[in-house]
């Protein structure tokens, strides 16, 4: 036995050794003896040995197969011993044929990254629970206007479901308000949330330090000066120090003491949100004032469908109480949908069904180089087989083999994973909830084990059955058929229809992006620069505001370069809004039911010149606007043909849904905006003067002409702080980066999906190239005897080309088939493009038919250069 | 002279009676079982050598080295316990079956000739 500092590696090695050196020595005398028996007969030494030597045949085989032989006696080889010994083999067969190797750890390398990248997001973003407790009894709690368009929640409507609706356990309200943080250096603007003291008890959360609100810092009117900070601020801007805890924030001139931070993924429901305040929900507020998001706990074991009973047969009787909301109705919506919504499951399902198809088709490409080698090595399994060796032990073999390409692939697509992650991220950073905490981790790393695991069976499986269908002898029969072609030709074709469902999947993404992207959204993004200006009441009150900003808009249109500078209190697709309602004057509004849901804004004059936008009728504001006497208003294109069809809108009265039903004068008419969602009809808009409503939070929005946008950018902070000194600018940026927000989920789908298309086009090509080559390559002789007969190249490549696309129409169609079906799944997240759209097929298709043609052209070609009289010498290929 | 071709199990058989007499090393075996067929059975090594390891791992023979007659090194094999009962057994049902076609080679009622 082998000294206990011996590796069990090195103790097979030489026990192995041991065994051939053994049954070396006893060839040896075998050979010795019958080479005595020759002398005795008269025959010199020497040629005796070597006749004996001859008698004696192939040594290596004949010890290769007795040390075989004899490995029950070898108590150390263990199944571990035997994997290993396998394990070496394939290597040896692998590294023998380096570009082989490549290629499979290529393929697969690209697959299996592809799925272990998509697992992760997945899981990230769709299959991890939410943090929270019982997260199936949370529900988000909105109002539904008579039109069915979804609205927040007053104040005073909150309190009252607050106080009387049964089947809620706990209920919150957030509000996000801007704020100017006073840090030092320079004020901060950053958005407060202002909660109810129950949001947490709502999720089901505890605070990761210090504590949550209480009931009398949350009292209606009154809400304490007391704050949380977000886990994210309390990290990136206090550095996770516990002391912050009793230290003071200031924000709008006022002291907060801040009691606590917020759970950690608290951010999945509030965003980015620092600080968060008591809201102290004020019932006296209008009740049609609609701006808080509500969300809470159902009682156990009551359900959603009872509690929307519950709750809106409560809103029915407050809105006949307080006369407000009449016709209004609520509804309750999972929590789940709200946090990670339709499109973005429906996006992760379809991302990962894609990798998953990609990871087929590599497994089909590397199955089928498997079953080619193992083709060209009839021979030596033939051999192997007829020397004792089991067939078991030839499927073992095989799928070792596969299985260390398998796991080199996985190893390789891991670290392609750990690439892809992060950029995959950067990608959908902008929309896609929850995506930031994709990471390859353990779970993930699972995952990419029984990727592994299948990837092994899928491919060592046909090379395997190959062998099955085989007796000993018939490979020595040699070309007179290849069992494995059929299976290879399946596999092909498989690959073949599998890149249609990836296509079409791409073409039908990539139509309704182009078609989302070539919205016209209203106004002109380009040559634009925009920034928040937050002018709290604190601060200034809304007359010093009204005065204030206009002159801080014409301080900035004296900057050079710059052409037109505007302001609205709704960022483009921002995602927020404000909303109302109004009726026309002529027709007498005296219900509810008179007045329609509408979005405002109320802007200062060039704000639509700074957009880019048209005034189709009438006029824009002037300074003097909405300083008295008639209210003029300035309405989108849409309101305009509702109220009075086709008629002139302009000197047209309408009424305002305030508690006085203000009248107010339409003086201009615009083309409609779609910056709230870019895929949908534009919501009637109003545009009211900024002197009249000068609302806190303004964001400008500056044009310029041919100038360095950089250099303007530059020259807007100096120009505020010289008109209002410590007022603070929010980032300074594009508009175009608002649209490209915009389009990011769509455009995340389909960057990857497209991605995973091309590889497959480009799988499939390889395959079907590969089999094709393969093909001619053994019909050498035949094409050498047909040209040597006077055929001619062309019908020969026509030949062989046709009767490949032949072979491919079943995977062709199934592949048809399965995109067909699969591409009405895509529905949800198409825009302005039908799944069965006649052009994306057309386009696939052809695509698909004519790489296939290219495919299977080019090896056929390159056959036809080979001289007729070599080919019918490789006859014994 | 005809020589016919072994199977497996029949060299099995062989081998294990070869050495019922004593220990005997490959070429020995090889050697006997020409001469006592009258060079009918010939055992090709490349089917002797792996026959004997496998019956060495079935545990029927035990493997020494020793000198030779030719006073060469030598691999000498010999039957165990369990060896000779696997000789016993296997002779019995090769008896069996030789008389078995022998009666119906001889017995059987003559067709056309």
């Amino acid at each position: 036995m082998t000294g206990p500092h011996h590796s069990p590696l090195d103790a097979t090695r030489s026990a192995k050794s041991r065994d051939e050196r053994e049954v070396q020595a006893e060839f040896d005398a075998h050979v010795a003896h019958r080479a005595d028996e020759l002398v005795a007969q008269g025959i010199a030494r020497p040629e005796a040995e070597q006749q004996a030597k001859r008698e004696f045949g192939d040594v290596e085989r004949l010890r290769a197969e007795s040390v075989e032989a004899r490995r029950p006696l070898r108590k150390r080889a263990s199944a571990w011993d035997l994997i290993l010994q396998d394990l070496r083999f394939a290597a040896r067969q692998l590294l023998r044929r380096p570009a082989f190797a490549a290629t499979a750890l290529l393929t697969l390398s690209l697959g299996i990254g592809a799925t272990v990248t998509i697992v992760s997001l997945v899981r990230a973003v769709v299959l991890e629970p939410l943090p929270f407790v019982e997260p199936d009894r949370v529900v988000v709690a909105g109002m539904l206007t008579p039109e069915r368009s979804r609205f927040s929640v007053s104040e005073g409507v909150f309190t009252d479901w607050e106080r009387e609706v049964e089947s809620f356990e706990s209920i919150a309200g957030v509000v996000y308000r801007g704020g100017t943080l006073q840090s030092p250096g320079q004020p901060r603007s950053i958005a407060v949330g202002r909660v109810s003291h129950r949001l947490l008890d709502v999720l089901g959360m505890q605070p990761a330090l210090g504590r949550t609100f209480r009931a009398e810092e949350d009292r209606p009117g009154q809400p304490a000066f007391v704050a949380m900070l977000s886990w994210n601020a309390w990290h990136n801007d206090f550095g996770a120090d516990p002391t912050v805890i009793g230290s003071e924030l200031e924000i709008d001139g006022d002291r907060f003491e801040v009691v606590g931070i917020m759970p950690e993924h608290l951010d999945q429901w509030t965003g980015d949100t620092p600080v968060f305040a008591p809201m102290g929900p004020d019932p006296t507020l209008d009740r049609e004032d609609h701006y808080l998001d509500v969300i809470a706990r159902l009682a156990p074991g009551t359900t959603i469908e009872v509690a929307d009973t519950e709750l809106k047969a409560v809103q029915d009787r407050i809105s006949v109480i307080h006369n407000a909301d009449i016709g209004w109705t609520t509804q309750l919506y999972p929590i789940r949908g709200e946090i990670i919504g339709e499109t973005v499951e429906r996006g992760g399902w379809v991302l990962l069904a894609s990798a998953a198809v990609l990871l087929l088709m590599a497994c089909a490409n590397v199955s089928n180089l498997l079953m080619v080698r193992a083709t060209t090595r009839e021979a030596e399994m033939a051999v192997r087989m007829a020397i004792g060796a089991s067939r078991g032990r030839l499927s073992r073999q095989l799928f070792v083999e596969s299985g260390s390409l398998a796991i080199g692939g996985g190893l390789l697509g891991v670290l392609l994973a750990y690439t892809a992650v992060p950029v995959v991220q950067a990608l959908g950073a902008a929309r896609i909830p929850r995506v930031t905490e994709a990471a390859v981790d353990p779970p993930t790393l699972a995952a990419g084990l029984i990727t592994v695991g299948l990837v092994t069976v899928v491919c060592g499986l046909a090379p395997v059955l190959q062998l099955r269908g085989r007796g000993t002898a018939s490979p020595l029969r040699r070309g007179a058929s290849d069992p494995g072609r059929r299976a290879r030709t399946v596999l092909v074709s498989a690959q073949v229809g599998l890149t249609v469902v990836l296509l079409a999947g791409t073409g039908l993404l990539f139509r309704s992006f182009v078609a989302l992207t070539s919205v016209d959204p209203g106004f002109e993004p380009e040559g634009t620069l925009a920034f928040s200006v937050n002018m709290p009441d604190e601060s200034w009150d809304w007359r010093q505001r009204a005065v204030l900003l206009p002159e801080i808009l014409d301080a900035l249109e004296g900057l050079p370069g710059v052409t037109a500078v505007g302001a609205t209190p709704v960022a483009p697709f921002s995602g927020g809004g404000l909303a109302n309602f109004i009726a026309s004057e002529d027709r007498m509004p005296d219900r509810q039911a008179d007045f329609t849901p509408i979005h405002w804004r109320t802007v200062t004059p060039g704000f639509f010149e700074s957009m880019g936008m048209a005034i189709r009728a009438g006029r824009d504001f002037r300074a003097e606007d909405g300083t008295g006497g008639e209210r003029p208003v300035i309405i989108g294109r849409n309101l305009a043909e509702e109220m009075w069809g086709e008629a002139d809108p302009i000197g047209r009265t309408l009424v305002w849904g305030d508690p006085d039903g203000s009248r107010l004068t339409v003086i201009g008419m615009v083309d409609d905006l779609r910056d709230v969602r870019l895929g949908e009809i534009p919501p009637m808009i109003v545009y009211r003067p900024y002197r009249e409503l000068a609302w806190a939070t303004m964001t400008a929005v500056v044009r310029y002409q041919g100038e360095d946008p950089s250099a303007i950018a530059a020259g807007i902070r100096p120009r505020v702080a010289e008109i209002a000194p410590g007022l603070p600018v929010g980032e300074i940026a594009s508009l175009e980066q608002n649209v490209s927000r915009a389009v990011a989920e769509p455009r995340f789908n389909l960057v990857i999906l497209g991605g995973f298309a091309v590889t497959g086009l480009l799988l499939a090509l390889v395959g079907l190239y590969g089999l094709t080559a393969f093909d001619v390559r053994r019909r050498v002789p035949e094409i050498g005897i047909r040209l040597s007969l006077g055929a001619d190249h062309g019908s020969i490549i026509q030949g062989i080309v046709r009767r490949r696309i032949w072979t491919m129409g079943p995977g062709l169609i199934a592949g048809i088939a399965i995109a067909w079906f699969a591409s009405s799944r895509l529905e949800a997240l198409l825009y302005g493009v039908e799944p069965n759209d006649p052009l994306t097929w057309s386009v696939v298709i052809a695509l698909v038919v004519a790489t296939s043609l290219v495919a299977t052209y080019l090896p056929a070609r390159s056959a036809m250069l080979v001289e007729p009289s070599r080919a019918l010498q490789t006859e014994d290929g | 002279m005809t020589r016919l071709d072994l199977l497996q199990g029949t060299l099995d058989l062989l081998i294990l009676r070869s050495l019922s007499g004593g220990k005997r090393h490959g070429y020995q075996i090889a050697r006997a079982i020409k001469s006592s067929s009258k060079d009918v059975l010939h055992v090709e090594e490349g089917a002797l050598y792996p026959a004997l390891h496998r019956i060495e791992a079935k545990g029927w023979i035990e493997a020494s080295w020793g000198l030779s007659e030719n006073n060469r090194r030598a691999k000498f094999y010999a039957l165990t316990t369990s060896g000779r009962e696997a000789l016993e057994s296997q002779a019995k049902t090769w008896d069996e079956y030789v008389r078995a076609v022998s009666r119906v080679m001889t017995q059987m009622p003559g067709d056309a000739s």
